[in-house]
C-alpha cells in the first residue's frame, strides 16, 4: 500500500449532495475543496444517471410547458456533467457479481422500511453502499460518505466499520 | 402537496430514503431534492 500522505481518500457522494451544491452554485467549489483535502470524489454509475440522464430527460419533457425551469435544469446537468468530464467527480462501476450479497441485503433492509417489494427499489441506494464496500476492500481504509439522506445513513449503519459519514446538513 | 408533506416527514425521520420518496411520488430524484430545497428542508 502507498504511504498515506500520497494516497487520496475515497469520498463517495450521494446525488443529494451534488444537486444541493449545484442549486446553491457551489458544486465546483465543493469539489475543488475536496480535491485540495486529498479526496477522490466518487459516485457509482446509477448516481451519474440520476444527476445527468434523468434530469435531462425530465427537462426535455417539460421544455414546452415550462421552458424556464427546463433550461435551469439543463444548465445544472451541464455543470454536473462538466465536473465529471473534468475528473472532479469520478464515476465508478460496481462489481455486481462480487457484491451481490451486499446489494441484496441493502435491498431487503430498504424494502422493509417502506414495505415495498425489492424489485421496486431504485438502484442508487444499494449501488452507493456496494461501492463504499468495494472501495473499502480496495483501500482497506474507511470510506467517507456525504449525503443529506437520513434513511440512506440508516442503511449504512451495519457497515460502520467501513464507512465514515459526513453530516453536511441536517434535515 | 399533502402527499409530498407526508413523504417529506418520513424522509425527515429517516423512515424512507430520498429515492423511495421520489418513487412514491412518481417523480425523479432531482425533482424531489429540488422540492425539498424549495421547501426549506436543508436550511440550517
Amino acid at each position: 500500500m502507498k504511504p498515506a500522505h500520497l494516497m487520496p481518500n475515497y469520498h463517495v457522494v450521494d446525488s443529494s449532495i451534488v444537486i444541493f451544491f449545484d442549486r446553491k452554485g457551489k458544486l465546483e467549489d465543493f469539489l475543488r475543496q475536496k480535491k485540495k483535502e486529498n479526496y477522490n470524489v466518487i459516485i457509482p454509475k446509477a448516481i451519474a444517471k440520476e444527476v445527468v440522464d434523468e434530469p435531462k430527460w425530465f427537462a426535455e419533457k417539460m421544455r414546452e410547458t415550462g421552458p424556464e425551469s427546463a433550461n435551469k435544469i439543463l444548465d445544472s446537468v451541464e455543470r454536473i456533467n462538466s465536473a465529471i468530464q473534468q475528473g472532479l467527480i469520478q464515476v465508478e462501476t460496481v462489481n455486481y457479481r462480487k457484491y451481490s450479497k451486499v446489494i441484496d441485503n441493502v435491498r431487503k433492509h430498504l424494502s422493509k422500511l417502506e414495505a415495498k417489494p425489492e424489485y421496486a427499489l431504485k438502484k442508487g441506494d444499494p449501488e452507493l453502499i456496494a461501492l463504499v464496500i468495494q472501495l473499502y476492500d480496495k483501500a482497506k481504509e474507511k470510506v467517507f460518505v456525504a449525503t443529506l439522506d437520513k434513511g440512506l445513513l440508516k442503511a449504512l449503519k451495519p457497515f460502520s466499520d467501513k464507512v465514515e459519514y459526513e453530516a453536511l446538513k441536517k434535515l | 402537496m399533502t402527499r409530498f408533506n407526508e413523504v417529506a416527514a418520513k424522509v425527515k425521520a429517516g423512515r424512507m430514503t430520498f429515492r423511495q420518496a421520489a418513487a412514491t411520488l412518481g417523480i425523479t430524484y432531482y425533482e424531489f431534492v429540488s422540492l425539498l430545497d424549495e421547501a426549506g428542508a436543508f436550511d440550517a
